[in-house]
């Protein structure tokens, strides 16, 4: 397989950036032409194979292709985390990219969705198959762990859609250590399936998944967004921040291992859990890619856990069609 | 002189005519072992690959049909009543649904390989009912096969759906109405672990082979057999699937994802996108050539032996007949074995002629009886390829037979899925069951069992087929237990009556009712009976191959190795093969690019070696090997054939004799360094003397002081290096050894106790007398203490033991040590002058040097080895002294100690 190598990579952005200088010197002469666009995109967790496209646009130079330095920061904490949209809405901060449940509960704030990395949630409730919990309708009177607010919400669409309500399970308010439900101190676990299920299942538990989107829940999630103002300025900017971000997660899906890899040379100290990042990935191919649908796609009519969908302000696949029209 | 330097030449000729002759040997026999051995294992992973790619293609047709039957079965089943309304709730599970899901388990249980069969409403794309109650009310309207099993028959690509541990592959077909209006959809889950299963081992090869699929992004769609764990998370990188996740089909040597040598083929099946791979290990092919080569080998070393001697008997003669004799041994090694040498002339020359010719007599003979071997074993390999191709032809067979089967028992099935008969269970008064009546049943049972409707129905078994309670099968009891406990049952069964294969499931619908399924599988039966003979035809071929050979792709990856590879790797099949020995670690880093040149020389159709190499085993041990290699082209690519033969032995002779020649050349340069640099040595001893005189100033005194002393230390350097480098016998007389020893170990004695070091003596009975010079061996056996206590130093346990033993003619010291022992490396350094791991300027370096030098000069050896716990051992041998007179000679005579009686190396070297 052919691998860019880094003087390749050099010369190619040479190559780009004499380009671009050229044609700056042409229409602008004031303009500092040398230089890459900096743009910024932050993360809406700690760095995991969740953002692994990310990783591979911008080390193997699809952004600065481009003309971007893209810039790509983890969250610091959940204050951060919750002060992400706000930023990207005032511009401080260019891009984010997070789960469509977080954005909601930000709607006020003057963003606008632009892909959905992955078509379905990777959200899901799971037990062990020896738990007795075969259908959903068996989770009454279990109990369930329920992380946050947002998990809350999930929980209640789904169980809504089969005649339950929220009383008729035992909720356990837990955090992200797994170790009561391995203990067997909840029965059932909410978590994702690209990293709770995968973890679960490398510990070699059989599980019984109910994954959100079985059971109804049709929206993308990992949304890629940016300020509204911004996107309205300069629609240049968020199609080619697009287009190499897809590059990097296509390129990503076609080459599971080396994309990996990418990401543990990045953070070494990850390379101790090859394996579960791997695995992750894996769970995430279906949800990026399932049949017949290209990598990115936004369908802003999509309803929400009911029936509402987005408002429309808040999505638009317009600068992803751009992105697109060139291929 | 003359004589010394004619017996080289003859023996360097003779040397050269066996080599010849061995060369002609394989050269003859090596293409023919090669060609058919990489013929066979190439044609036969190739026709393992189309054969399992056919299963797979057939297990899928098989699924396929399976599931149109359902949906056919399922479509009369509602009738003009439609779907029964769901809205996922659960508690719309009616009585019909439940009869649904009852239904669709026992479609489930009968299909093997089906992991679940659901059904999907079209209008929420809902699994409405399911085998499997978990899927029920799960929402499948994006999925592929929802959308186009609306259509007709839909075969999924192999993939991971949403939340799945595994990838799936699902079969769907639609359902309609009597009037073809669309219900909804029948999904078919496919179990593809059992798919693998059936798939199996390879070429009847056990852990040497797998078969296995990889999906379109690289993962391990299922693990290949014997290697550990679920495919979660299991990157699949190797150059054969590399080849076939980009489509392409072929055969090829390389290193598979586990590293090893395999030589596998890879092809890509598109409607499944799926990488099928059916890969050998490497050893598979080495062992095979291996054991072709055996009897080879064996002849060779013959040839060899009886040529050595010949040599050391010609050598005695005269120049002329052997020059005669030359000719003719040379006109032997151009490959004109009739030619003999003339005879006539003196008695001695003549008898040497008689005794060339009958060695060209035997060596002709010995070439007759291998090509002899040779065309036999071609005959029997081209018969066991016919034999091959005669199964390739039966599989064909019995594969069509299949396809027909299948197509009879789909047509039955139109009517209805299967010979169907309903039951009601007799019971005596104890509630045993003693008889069954038939209620009902359907023309497929006719068909198949010959009984017609209106002489059963309404009669019981015993009635109808009187004898029945006492068939061994016990079918009343069978299905008693499925009428009566609700047990289902699954079996086959052969009717004596009907001389037909029958595969029967049953189960209860109803308290004391049951249902009897029956499927008519003797076309089945008696296909899979023919293929199972013809894998083990196959397998008994591999198996009983007595050769070790291997193959490999252009590119060095392992498509094949047998058993005798496997022995002299140490690797199994599985790791070898698939694996490229350029990068097993079978190879050392210094091999690399030599492998690598010869891999070179085969792409460009050249035959290789016989090469040497050293292998590291899998255990880390060395071997070394010969390589030969012989490219042979196929249809499609080139392969390269090698085979190996473990030449361990003979290298560390060489290696001995190598070492020994070193010491002796370097012997030679230090003496002539000793006599340069001793004059100016002494001149400057002197001239400092000389200067030394009172009335200089301290700091002068002190700078002469250690000009003397360093050039005294330097001067006794010389000394030492004139023993080392001795070349004339020193004076000596018989000394017994054991005197001599006791006062080197008084002389230690204030030292060891300081140094807390035990010593300990083992001596022979009585005097062990030596032609020695005593001071010589004092300083002999002094340095070996000396040199002992150095190594325990650092030791734990702080012993040295001083043993000697009477051997024949040989008087063997040995000092053995509880020190660290020596690095393998370094075993056969430590005599070469200043070769030290002591601390610079500790000792003059030249201790275990010196020892070589006294040793030689004495016509003994010396040598070290590891001992098998911990240490070192320090043997001397030296010429024994025995009852009166000069034995010493006949030692010299019979060649140097230890020949032959050598400790081997992994027998424990100490003594």
């Amino acid at each position: 397989m052919h691998r860019l190598t880094l003087p390749t990579l050099t010369a190619a952005t040479l190559i780009v950036l004499l380009t671009l200088s050229l044609a700056c010197r042409a229409s602008d002469s004031a303009k500092q032409p040398s230089e890459l666009e900096a743009v910024s995109l932050k993360l809406s967790w700690y760095d995991n194979v969740q953002f692994l496209g990310f990783y591979v646009a911008q080390e193997r130079g699809y952004y600065a292709e481009e003309g971007l330095e893209a810039e790509v920061i983890p969250v610091s904490s959940s204050e951060d985390m919750d002060a992400t949209p706000g930023k990207v809405a005032r511009g401080e901060i260019d891009f984010g990219v997070g789960g469509l449940a977080g954005l909601l509960t930000h709607q006020s704030e003057p963003v606008t969705i632009i892909a959905a990395i992955y078509q379905y949630s990777p959200s899901a409730l799971f037990a062990r198959r020896d738990s007795g919990i075969v259908t959903l309708a068996d989770l009454a009177g279990r109990t369930v762990a329920v992380k946050s607010d947002s998990w809350q919400t999930a929980i209640i669409a789904l169980l809504e859609l089969h005649g339950l309500a929220l009383d008729d399970i035992e909720q356990v308010r837990s955090g992200f250590d797994m170790t009561p439900f391995y203990e067997g101190e909840v029965e059932v676990w909410a978590g994702f399936l690209t990293n709770e299920v995968v973890r679960a299942r490398q510990r070699g538990l059989d599980l019984v998944t109910f994954p959100l989107y079985e059971y109804g829940v049709k929206h993308g999630d990992n949304m890629v967004y940016t300020g509204r103002e911004a996107l309205n300025a300069d629609p240049d900017r968020a199609e080619r921040f697009l287009r190499a971000t897809l590059r990097g997660w296509e390129w990503a899906a076609a080459n599971p291992g080396e994309a990996v890899d990418i990401m543990l040379e990045r953070f070494p100290e990850m390379a101790a859990d090859a394996n579960f990042h791997l695995a992750s990935f894996q769970a995430s191919l279906p949800l990026m890619l399932p049949g017949g649908v290209r990598l990115g796609t936004l369908d802003c009519t999509a309803p929400l856990y009911r029936d509402d969908p987005l408002p429309p302000e808040f999505c638009s696949d317009e600068a992803l069609s751009r992105a697109r029209e060139g291929d | 002189m003359p004589r010394d330097s004619f017996r080289r030449r003859q023996f360097v000729v003779l040397l050269g005519l066996s080599l010849a002759l061995i060369g002609i040997m394989l050269g003859t026999v090596l293409p023919v072992t090669w060609s058919s051995l990489t013929r066979r294992v190439t044609m036969q992973l190739e026709a393992e690959s189309v054969h399992r790619a056919a299963e797979m293609e057939h297990w899928l047709e098989e699924a396929a049909n399976a599931a149109l039957l359902i949906a056919s079965d399922i479509s009369r089943h509602f009738g003009n009543d439609g779907i029964p309304p769901t809205d996922g709730a659960a508690e719309s599970a009616s009585q019909p649904l439940a009869n649904m899901t009852e239904r669709l388990r026992v479609f489930r249980d009968v299909l093997d390989d089906v992991a679940s069969v659901s059904l999907l409403d079209l209008a929420a794309g809902r699994v409405f009912a399911s085998s499997e109650p978990t899927l029920v009310s799960r929402v499948r309207e994006n999925e592929d096969y929802f959308i186009n099993g609306q259509h007709g028959l839909y075969v999924s690509p192999l993939s991971h759906s949403v939340g799945a541990e595994a990838p799936e592959i699902v079969v769907a077909a639609p359902i309609t109405d009597l009037e073809d209006v669309l219900l909804g959809v029948v999904v078919l889950r496919l179990d593809i672990d059992d798919l693998v299963d059936a798939l199996g081992h390879p070429l009847g090869l056990e852990e040497d082979g797998r078969t296995y699929l990889v999906d379109r992004y690289g993962f391990y769609a299922t693990m290949p057999p014997g290697v550990e764990g679920t495919p979660l998370g299991k990157l699949a990188e190797s150059e054969g699937i590399t080849e076939a996740l980009t489509g392409k089909t072929g055969t090829g040597r390389y290193v598979d994802p586990r590293g090893t040598s395999v030589i596998g083929a890879y092809r890509w099946l598109p409607e499944a996108q799926v990488g099928l791979l059916v890969e050998a290990d490497w050893s598979v092919v080495t062992a095979e050539i291996q054991r072709a080569w055996t009897p080879v080998i064996i002849s060779g070393a013959v040839l060899l032996v009886l040529a050595v001697l010949a040599a050391r008997y010609l050598a005695n003669w005269l120049v002329r007949p052997l020059e005669r004799i030359g000719i003719a041994a040379r006109a032997l090694e151009g490959g004109d074995l009739a030619r003999r040498a003339p005879t006539g002339g003196p008695d001695e020359i003549g008898q040497l002629a008689d005794t060339f010719n009958r060695m060209a007599d035997s060596v002709q003979r010995s070439y007759e009886d291998l090509e002899r071997a040779v065309s036999e074993r071609t005959q029997e390999l081209e018969e066991l390829n016919r034999q091959l191709e005669g199964d390739i032809v039966i599989r064909r067979q019995a594969e069509e037979a299949l396809r027909e089967s299948e197509q009879k028992y789909r047509s039955l099935f139109e009517n209805m899925l299967n010979g169907f008969a309903y039951h009601r269970m007799v019971v005596d008064d104890d509630g045993r069951p003693v008889d069954y009546e038939f209620l009902d049943l359907n023309d497929a049972f006719e068909q198949l069992t010959g009984l017609k409707r209106e002489n059963v129905v309404g009669r019981t078994v015993k009635e109808v087929l009187p004898g029945i309670d006492k068939d061994p099968a016990d079918w009343i009891g069978v299905y008693g237990r499925v009428a009566l406990q609700g047990e289902e049952a699954h079996f086959e069964q052969f009717s004596e009556n009907l001389q037909r294969w029958y595969s029967v499931t049953a189960y209860s619908p109803q308290m004391g009712y049951f249902v009897a399924l029956f499927f008519d599988v003797t076309e089945r039966k008696q296909a899979e009976e023919t293929l199972r003979r013809s894998e083990e035809n196959l397998r008994a071929y591999l198996e009983g191959a007595p050769d070790g050979v291997y193959i490999n792709d252009l590119n060095g990856v392992l498509l094949y190795g047998n058993r005798e590879a496997q022995r002299i790797t140490g690797y199994t099949r599985e790791e070898l093969v698939g694996g490229n020995f350029l990068d097993l670690g079978l190879l050392p880093a210094e091999y690399i690019d030599k492998a690598a040149g010869l891999l070179a020389l085969n792409a460009e159709g050249q035959p290789t070696g016989p090469d040497e190499f050293e292998l590291v085993r899998k255990d880390g041990t060395h071997i070394w090997v010969e390589i030969t290699t012989m490219p042979v082209e196929r249809e499609q690519d080139t392969v390269v054939v090698g085979f190996t033969r473990d030449i361990s032995e003979r290298r560390r002779m060489e290696e001995q004799l190598q070492r020994s020649q070193l010491l002796a050349s370097l012997g030679e340069m230090t003496a002539g360094i000793a006599h340069e640099v001793n004059n100016p040595l002494a001149a400057i001893l002197l001239y400092a003397e000389l200067v030394n005189r009172a009335g200089l100033p301290q700091q002068v005194k002190k700078d002469l002081r250690v000009i003397r002393d360093e050039a005294r230390r330097a001067s006794a350097i010389m000394k030492d290096l004139l023993t080392y480098s001795r070349k004339a016998e020193p004076v000596t007389q018989p000394v017994d050894v054991h005197p001599i020893l006791k006062k080197v170990i008084d002389m230690r004695r204030y030292q060891e106790q300081v140094r807390n070091v035990e010593i300990a003596t083992d001596f022979s009975a009585g005097p062990l007398r030596v032609h020695g010079n005593s001071s010589q061996l004092t300083q002999l056996f002094m340095n070996l203490i000396v040199n002992a206590e150095e190594a325990v130093e650092q030791a734990e346990e702080r012993k040295i033991t001083v043993t000697t033993v009477a051997d024949g003619e040989w008087a063997r010291i040995s000092v053995t040590d509880t020190g660290a022992g020596i690095p393998k490396k370094n075993l056969s350094q430590v005599f070469i002058p200043f070769f030290s791991t002591k601390t610079q300027g500790r000792g003059t370096g030249l201790g275990l040097s010196t020892c070589y030098g006294i040793a030689t000069a004495h016509r003994g050896t010396i040598r070290a080895e590891n001992n098998r716990g911990a240490g070192s051992t320090f043997i001397v041998e030296l010429p024994r002294v025995q009852a009166d007179g000069d034995q010493a000679r006949t030692g010299r005579r019979r060649g140097r100690p230890g020949a032959g009686r050598r400790p081997s190396p992994s027998g424990g070297g100490a003594s």
